[in-house]
C-alpha cells in the first residue's frame, strides 16, 4: 500500500474511483469477494460471503453514479463484520451453532445501517470467539482464525476475524465489538489499526450483546484514515479538525502497565515516548482488582444471559465458553455488587490520572502472537492459558470504558501494538497522537497483499 | 457445585464439570481479591455507568 493511499485511506481510494468512473462498485465488490474464496482458506477470518446482496447493493451504488446522484463518502466500500452484527436478511450467529435457528435480522444493526447509507458494501461475515468470550478466535464450531503474518499462531479475539482480514488485506476495514479487549487484542496481534470508542457512545442497536456493563462497537482498518472516517459515520459524529499535537499532554502508565512485557514493546514505547518529548509515567492504583472486576462483571452478565439456554441446551455451547459462562451464572450477587462498587470508586481514581495527561500509553500485550498448538502465555513468570489471559492490560482499561486506539508499532518481525488511552470522549486527541506517530514512522500496518486496491477488477 | 447449579435452575452435566469448577474456582480468586479491598459505604455500584 502506497504513501497516497495510506494518507487518503484505502476505503476513501476506492470510493473515489467509484465516484469518478474509474471502477465500478461491482467489480470493487464481486473481485472482494473472488479474493476472499482464494485467499482465506488460509486464514479463516470470513464465516459467510454474503455474496447476492453485495453485489445488489453495489449495483445501486453503480446506478446512483450513473444518475449523477451522491452515492456517499464510501462508495462502493466493501466491508466484513463481525459475526455478532446484525445484517439484514441474515441470521446473526455470534459465533455460535446456538442461535443458528434464529429467524434472519429484519434490518441492519445501527451502525451497519449508517455505514451501508455512506454507501459501504458489507460483504462479509467474521470469525469470533463464540459469543464474544475469549481473546484468541479459537472456535470450536467455526475453526481458529490464523493470524496472516504467521498462520501457526494466533490471531487474538475475540474480533479476530475482523483483525485477521485487514491484516491479510481482504478488507480494507471491518466492524468488531471490545468487552475486555476484543478490538485492541487482535488488532495488536495482527498489526492493525483499532479503535475501541467511549463506552456508550457508538449505538448498540443490533449488536448481539455480551456483557451490557462492558460492550462497545467500533472500527478496525488497514490505514488511519479509513479508522477515523469509519468512527465518525458509526458514531454518528464529525471530527472537523484534530487538535493540535504540541498541546496534547502524553504519559506512559507504569506499575502494572510496564511489568511482564517483551523488550520489543519496552523499545515501542520508549520511542514513543522519546518522540513526542515526554518522560512522565502515571501509575493507575489497584489495577489487578481493576482487572478482576471486569472479569467478575463480564463473568455474572454473560452467565445471566445465556442461563436460560443454558438450563435447555448447554451441550450446544463450546466447551470452553460453556463452563465459563456456567461458572458465572453461579456468581454470588454480592460478589458482583462489589465489582460494580469498585469500578465507581476505580473511575474516580482513572480521572485523576487524567488530570496529569491527556493521553496514555500503555502495551496491548504482553508480546506477538502465541502460537496456536501452545496457546499460552508467560505472567509473573507462570505460564497461562492465552485464552483467558491475554487481556491483562485491556480488562482495566474496559473497567474505566475510556476510549482507545489501538496503534501498530512499525517492528521488524510480527506485529506488536500499543493502547493510547483518552479521556471520555476523548477520541479526537488519540487521533491526532497516532497520526503524529505515523508521521513519525512508529507506527505502521503493512497488510499482506491488499487486493481491494488493485485497480485491474 | 450442583447446591449452587441448583439455586439457579441449572445442572451440570458430569462430563462438565471440572471445567466448570476449574472456572468458579478462578471467579472465587477474583472475588477473594476484591473483597480484600475496603470500600466506603457511600460508594454506590455503577450501574447506568457514565465514564
Amino acid at each position: 500500500m502506497n504513501a497516497d493511499v495510506q494518507a487518503m485511506g484505502a476505503a476513501f481510494a476506492i470510493a473515489a474511483d467509484v465516484r469518478a468512473r474509474r471502477r465500478t462498485a461491482v467489480s470493487v465488490v464481486t473481485a472482494v469477494i473472488a479474493d476472499i474464496e482464494a485467499r482465506d482458506t488460509r486464514f479463516n477470518s470470513v464465516t459467510r460471503i454474503l455474496g447476492p446482496a453485495a453485489v445488489a447493493q453495489a449495483e445501486e451504488v453503480d446506478k446512483a453514479v450513473a444518475a449523477g446522484r451522491d452515492p456517499g463518502p464510501l462508495a462502493g466500500v466493501p466491508f466484513g463484520v463481525k459475526d455478532l452484527f446484525d445484517v439484514c436478511g441474515e441470521v446473526t450467529t455470534a459465533g455460535s451453532i446456538v442461535l443458528r435457528d434464529n429467524l434472519p435480522a429484519t434490518q441492519d444493526a445501527t451502525v451497519v445501517a449508517r455505514l451501508r447509507a455512506a454507501g459501504a458494501v458489507p460483504v462479509a461475515t467474521l470469525n469470533m470467539d463464540e459469543f464474544a468470550y475469549g481473546f484468541s478466535t479459537e472456535n470450536a464450531h467455526t475453526g481458529t482464525t490464523c493470524n496472516p503474518h504467521d498462520t501457526a499462531r494466533l490471531a487474538g479475539g475475540s474480533s479476530g476475524g475482523s483483525a485477521a482480514s485487514v491484516a491479510a488485506g481482504l478488507l480494507p476495514f471491518t466492524l468488531g465489538s471490545d468487552t475486555n479487549g476484543s478490538i485492541r487484542i487482535p488488532s495488536s496481534l495482527c498489526g492493525v489499526w483499532g479503535l475501541k470508542p467511549t463506552y456508550g457512545q457508538v449505538p448498540l442497536r443490533g449488536v448481539y450483546p455480551f456483557v451490557a456493563s462492558l460492550d462497545v462497537a467500533g472500527p478496525m482498518a488497514a490505514t488511519l484514515a479509513d479508522l477515523q472516517a469509519v468512527y465518525a459515520i458509526m458514531a454518528g459524529r464529525t471530527i472537523d479538525a484534530l487538535p493540535d499535537v504540541a498541546g496534547v499532554r502524553v504519559a506512559r502508565l507504569g506499575g502494572w502497565f510496564a511489568s511482564n512485557i517483551s523488550s520489543e514493546i519496552t523499545a515501542g514505547i520508549d520511542a514513543v515516548m522519546a518522540h513526542l518529548g515526554s518522560g512522565q509515567v502515571v501509575e493507575l492504583p489497584e489495577v489487578a482488582r481493576a482487572r478482576a472486576s471486569a472479569f467478575l462483571i463480564s463473568a455474572a452478565e454473560g452467565g445471566n444471559l445465556h442461563l436460560p439456554r443454558l438450563r435447555r441446551r448447554s451441550m450446544q455451547y463450546d466447551p470452553a465458553t460453556r463452563a465459563r459462562l456456567m461458572a458465572g451464572a453461579m456468581l454470588p450477587a454480592s460478589t458482583f455488587v462489589q465489582a460494580q462498587r469498585f469500578r465507581r470508586w476505580f473511575r474516580a481514581q482513572v480521572h485523576e490520572a487524567l488530570s496529569q495527561a491527556d493521553v496514555l500509553v500503555a502495551p496491548t500485550t504482553v508480546g506477538v502472537a502465541p502460537r496456536i498448538d501452545q496457546p499460552t502465555i508467560m505472567v509473573d513468570g507462570r505460564s497461562v492459558p492465552a485464552r483467558a489471559n491475554l487481556g491483562i492490560f485491556t480488562q482495566p482499561v474496559s473497567l474505566a470504558g475510556l476510549p482507545v486506539l489501538a496503534a501498530p508499532l512499525a517492528v521488524d518481525g510480527l506485529p506488536l501494538g500499543i493502547q493510547l488511552i483518552g479521556a471520555p470522549d476523548a477520541e479526537a486527541s488519540l487521533f491526532a497522537v497516532a497520526a503524529e506517530l505515523q508521521r513519525a514512522g512508529l507506527l505502521r500496518c503493512q497488510p499482506l497483499d491488499a487486493g481491494y486496491a488493485r485497480k485491474d477488477s | 457445585m450442583p447446591d449452587m447449579a441448583r439455586l439457579v435452575g441449572l445442572t451440570i452435566p458430569a462430563a462438565c464439570l471440572p471445567d466448570v469448577v476449574a472456572n468458579a474456582m478462578l471467579l472465587q480468586g477474583y472475588a477473594d481479591l476484591l473483597g480484600g479491598f475496603a470500600l466506603p459505604d457511600d460508594c454506590e455500584p455503577a450501574y447506568g455507568y457514565t465514564p
